[in-house]
């Protein structure tokens, strides 16, 4: 092994070989070996030397003079493990609980601030959901009932009704009359005079498509339902007081003093959804 | 009332002294056809000890396997190979028993003691753990420290008397140590253990012994259940005396030598009784526990008389060989001259007090059979070593004093020794 030696002012290095000035001892490891003491004729009084050469020379019998006995079960041995070491685990334990003699009480908070904070934060975002699901449901059960909503909007073919013709269906409990008008009606509908009405509505207000007027079929006089195609305008007649409706629903001659109700209603691809919610 | 009136008290003393002593009930012995020798004797006791030894010892180790019985010893408990080792030691400790496994230079074998009415449970984990053992290698790689511990444990005896046998018998597989070294522990294989284990632990190389067993049941056990394989095994080479000597520099102020010469063969009985003599005659030390020293007899017991220095008679036998002498304790001052001495004493013996002798040999042999788990286990030794029951103990009533010395000049003409400490004063072996 090179080494470097200093010796005054000059410094030379050893590649290989020993250091000559070194002291020579240096290095030689002195093994110390143990000294066994023969404490069995340690005393030498009479008694003991005759005792100690007595017993094994005329102990046993001639046979077993010379023998060596091994006890198989004489003792019980307990194998208390004590050349197994316990690793060190203080690189893997938290820093606060390397101190031994603190009890773990004092470090219990911050061990158990992951836990708790998954718990109760993860946990009571997961609950207050689950409570909020809960009360949707009650409170959901006490609302209208899924196959009375189903009613409150009916699809209407459009393909169902021919030009010219009106339709009459049933929608929440009233009728509502569907009527495809011609071009002759739409343009006597919208050439009329808004002021001469008695509930002034220009026909564009009551109708999205021109050929297609929707109107609940309750006269808006008593309630009674007026016939559709009759009366002197070309639109409906109400038999029980005598009122007369246009071909855009409006009230023209009788006691009623509204137009029929427009209902809220949608086109969709090739039907009319009224009552769309 | 008359029940316990004194007349009849004493009369039920007197029937009682007059009738006949009790005797204890002989041995009983079957050899079966698979080879498997099946003993047991009925003491009456409430614990039953039962054996299963193998010849198997460390002598049986080629050359370049020290230390291999020692870990087999040492994996007894372990898996066998039909059931789990854990399962086995752990259901027969549930039924109270306390399993030793053991080995000497000859066998190698498992005791198992436990009390009688859990014997059934108990033999067949007897079986299972010594016959049957499966060696599995990451069991064998969790016994090992066990090996570094039973060396660690070591006392200074037990190494002395490893080193009197490599000196006696120099490099003959009766110099196999009883204990795997440093560098042999873990040397082995379980592969090398297993086939170590199918040549060694077959029912011709073993006994079924059972102290306070019915032997109708250990017969029929060893008959029908016991997992061994029905081989005959090959018989050990010889090993003979050759003499010579070991020194081990070691801590301390004192030295541990063991001086020893040609003894008695394990399955010679008028040999080992005539030994038996010897080495009662030459001292032993006190038998009784807290004795004091001096009330020890014979040749060798002036030599404590001096303080400082304690000497003991010794007898070792093995199949076909055995050791006779003394084991030394000295400081580093007074140990040559007591290496002289008993080297003197033992080359000089002369048998007086023959009768005391074998009084004191007798004694000392009965004193050790008073345990019956250390009888059973010497006890299964024996009869592998071809020895009847009783066969010694009866034998030293015949014996004469020119028997007791021409075993003396037998071990004194050729003598080896083995040092451990400080031995720098030791005297050598051409310096007895």
């Amino acid at each position: 092994m090179a080494s470097l030696v200093r010796s005054g002012s000059t410094a030379s290095k050893i590649i290989c070989g020993t250091n000559q000035q070194l002291p020579s001892n240096i290095g030689a490891s002195l093994a110390a070996s143990p000294k066994t003491v023969d404490v069995s004729s340690a005393s030498t009084t009479p008694y003991s030397m005759q005792k100690a050469v007595t017993v094994p020379a005329r102990q046993n019998s001639l046979f077993t003079n010379n023998i060596a006995v091994k006890g198989v079960n004489v003792t019980s041995r307990r194998l208390a493990h004590t050349d197994v070491s316990f690793p060190d685990f203080s690189k893997y334990r938290r820093e606060s609980t390397l101190d031994a003699s603190k009890p773990a009480r004092d470090t219990e908070d911050p061990r158990r601030a992951l836990p708790v904070a998954v718990y109760y934060g993860v946990g009571g975002m997961m609950s207050l959901w689950a409570g909020k699901e809960v009360i949707q449901t009650m409170v959901a059960y006490k609302a209208m009932a899924a196959d009375q909503r189903a009613l409150a909007s009916i699809e209407i073919n459009m393909s169902d009704i021919p030009e010219g013709q009106t339709k009459t269906f049933e929608w929440r409990g009233k009728p509502v009359f569907v009527k495809h008008r011609t071009k002759a009606e739409i343009a006597r509908e919208k050439s009329v005079n808004v002021a001469d009405l008695r509930h002034p509505q220009h026909d564009d207000e009551r109708v999205q498509k021109d050929e297609w007027s929707v109107v609940i079929g309750v006269c808006t006089h008593l309630g009674c339902v007026p016939i559709a195609n009759s009366g002197d305008f070309g639109g409906y007649y109400c038999p029980c007081h005598g009122s007369h409706y246009d071909g855009s629903g409006r009230i023209r001659k009788g006691p009623a003093p509204l137009n029929l109700h427009v209902p809220a209603y949608a086109f969709k691809d090739s039907s009319i959804v009224i009552g769309s919610n | 009332s008359t029940m316990l009136s004194r007349q009849a008290v004493r009369s039920a003393h007197a029937a009682a002294r007059s009738a006949a002593p009790a005797t204890k009930a002989p041995e009983q012995s079957t050899k079966l056809p698979s080879g498997l020798t099946v003993a047991s004797v009925e003491n009456n006791g409430p614990v039953a000890h039962l054996v299963l030894a193998f010849r198997a010892g460390s002598r049986y180790e080629n050359g370049q396997q020290a230390g291999l019985v020692h870990h087999i010893r040492n994996m007894v408990g372990s898996d066998s190979k039909q059931y789990g080792g854990v399962q086995l030691v752990w259901s027969a400790a549930a039924a109270g028993s306390e399993i030793h496994s053991f080995s000497t230079p000859d066998y190698l074998g498992v005791r198992l003691s436990v009390p009688r009415d859990s014997s059934t449970l108990a033999l067949s984990v007897l079986g299972h753990i010594a016959a049957d053992p499966a060696f599995k290698e990451w069991e064998l790689e969790d016994v090992l420290p066990t090996l570094k511990h039973d060396l660690t444990y070591l006392r200074t005896s037990d190494l002395v008397f490893e080193d009197i046998r490599r000196a006696a018998f120099r490099n003959g597989s009766l110099s196999h140590p009883l204990y795997a070294s440093d560098f042999t522990i873990g040397k082995y294989s379980g592969d090398e253990l297993r086939r170590f284990a199918s040549s060694r632990l077959v029912a011709g190389q073993a006994v079924l012994y059972g102290a306070n067993i019915e032997h109708e049941r250990l017969r029929g056990y060893g008959d029908v259940h016991a997992p061994l394989k029905a081989e005959s095994g090959s018989s050990a080479a010889a090993s003979p005396y050759k003499g010579g000597e070991w020194r081990r520099e070691g801590p301390g102020s004192l030295a541990h030598v063991v001086i020893a010469g040609q003894g008695a063969a394990a399955g010679d009985a008028a040999g080992l009784a005539a030994q038996a003599v010897l080495v009662a005659s030459l001292g032993a030390g006190n038998a009784l526990k807290f004795g004091a020293p001096a009330a020890g007899r014979g040749t060798l017991a002036g030599f404590s008389k001096q303080g400082d220095v304690g000497v003991s008679a010794f007898e070792q036998t093995f199949e076909g060989e055995g050791l006779v002498g003394a084991y030394v304790l000295a400081s580093s001052s007074r140990v040559a001259e007591a290496v002289k001495g008993v080297a003197r004493a033992l080359k000089t013996f002369a048998a007086d007090d023959l009768e005391a002798a074998k009084k004191r040999a007798k004694m000392d042999i009965l004193r050790k059979a008073a345990h019956s788990a250390d009888a059973a286990t010497s006890r299964s030794m024996e009869i592998l070593a071809g020895l009847k029951e009783g066969a010694v103990l009866a034998a030293i009533d015949n014996v004469t004093g020119s028997q007791v010395e021409s075993a003396a000049k037998k071990a004194s003409s050729n003598l080896s020794i083995a040092s451990y400490g400080a031995i720098a004063n030791v005297p050598y072996r051409d310096q007895l």
